[in-house]
């Protein structure tokens, strides 16, 4: 089942490169790290160490990636992030806090930014130990 | 000379320029310009970028110039940063002279890169299967798919007429809310909250948020403070719209 998952996921990556509009050769590039990066965050079983393990095997992908094809890590960086990435969660603290469930939407919101530093904290981790050799 | 120096400053402000307005991250703005200028200046450089400004100063031949441009939209165009980035490894390379470069920039920033009607059905590919990742069906992601579409090309077309980033953002949380209600009022198919949720996608704050957080965690406070505002502006402005979405397909 998680394969299936892996595949939907680089599907979405696929997609959201060509919706980002970039060339099919680096959106192709971008749907099998972001496959790969969604795989790990299944597969791992605790939530928290998932986001961080995901993102960095993400940002490390990204990286060797940006290596190779000669374009700037964040194309793919963009792409794979965006499966991982809680941001309907972001929406639904709002749409909570809007219906007045203030508990819910604390709650959503709380889990929400402690995951979203934790995958930040991963890719900046990353970039700074790529950091004097990186591709600008 | 002193002709030389603005053409150069103009080079370096447009290019930092185009970056910030294809969304890449501040610190990746910053050393791209100050790269450029090593390799095509000899003397001191700083560069200032946030979300909404870029100042560029440099200290050459005994004199200071300095110059600072407005950025005043900002999406994403992954097509733009790549080509932004090759031009400045040619010219570390020293292949270019000024003046190319410029030109080479002036095309990158007036042509649009994807043709719009692929753009619209990847986003629709992409809103069907994240649905289906959130655990919808088949139907699922044909409505997602749908509502996605239709919501995006109607956002594209507001985008133009008027450049507002809260009323695109609001239409684009109330017509997949709409949209989703009346498709489940009609077929009595698929899971509302699913395809809502699936038909948002392009839109969600996320990337956004996860760059501000960045931002903040290398030292770019203003920056990354600025762009956490906007990822919490843009999050509501779809709630509220969502909501209204709802409510009013209910209603219907």
């Amino acid at each position: 089942m998680n394969y299936i998952y892996m595949l939907v996921a680089g599907c979405i990556s696929f997609c959201v490169g060509i919706m980002l509009k970039t060339r099919v050769k680096i959106a192709l590039c971008g749907s099998f790290v972001g496959g790969l990066c969604y795989f790990t965050f299944i597969s791992v079983p605790y939530e928290k160490p998932a986001y961080f393990i995901s993102a960095l095997l993400l940002a490390v992908l990204s990286e060797i990636m940006a290596k190779l094809v000669k374009a700037p890590s964040t194309l793919f960086l963009i792409m794979g992030v965006y499966v991982l990435v809680p941001g309907a969660q972001i929406y639904q603290t709002f749409l909570n806090i809007i219906n007045g469930s203030y508990n819910i939407a604390l709650n959503i919101g709380a889990t929400t930014f402690v995951n979203l530093s934790l995958i930040a904290a991963a890719i900046a981790l990353v970039s700074a130990a790529f950091g004097k050799t990186q591709n600008i | 000379m002193k002709n030389n120096i603005d053409q150069l400053l103009e080079l370096l402000l447009k290019a930092g320029q185009i970056l910030l307005e294809s969304g890449a991250e501040t610190y990746r703005a910053e050393t791209t310009v100050a790269h450029m200028y090593s390799s095509l200046g000899n003397g001191k450089i700083d560069v200032f970028a946030l979300a909404t400004t870029i100042t560029v100063s440099i200290y050459q031949d005994g004199r200071h110039y300095s110059f600072t441009k407005r950025i005043r939209k900002r999406d994403i165009d992954l097509n733009k940063i790549e080509q932004v980035n090759a031009v400045s490894r040619q010219i570390s390379r020293l292949e270019l002279d000024v003046s190319t470069a410029m030109d080479m920039l002036n095309k990158i920033d007036s042509k649009t890169s994807q043709k719009k009607p692929s753009v619209i059905y990847a986003s629709g590919v992409a809103a069907g299967m994240f649905a289906v990742l959130m655990g919808g069906g088949i139907l699922d992601f044909f409505m997602a798919g749908l509502c996605c579409s239709i919501a995006l090309f109607t956002s594209t077309f507001i985008k133009e007429t008027m450049v507002h980033s809260f009323i695109v953002r609001f239409s684009g949380g109330f017509l997949p809310a709409f949209l989703s209600t009346i498709v489940h009022h009609f077929t009595l198919a698929g899971n509302v909250e699913v395809i809502a949720l699936g038909a948002m996608l392009p839109l969600f704050p996320g990337i956004a948020m996860v760059n501000a957080i960045r931002d903040t965690i290398n030292g770019d406070l203003v920056s990354g403070v600025a762009r956490v505002a906007e990822a919490l502006i843009s999050a509501l402005s779809l709630a509220l719209g969502a909501l209204i979405g709802f409510s009013v397909g209910v209603f219907l």
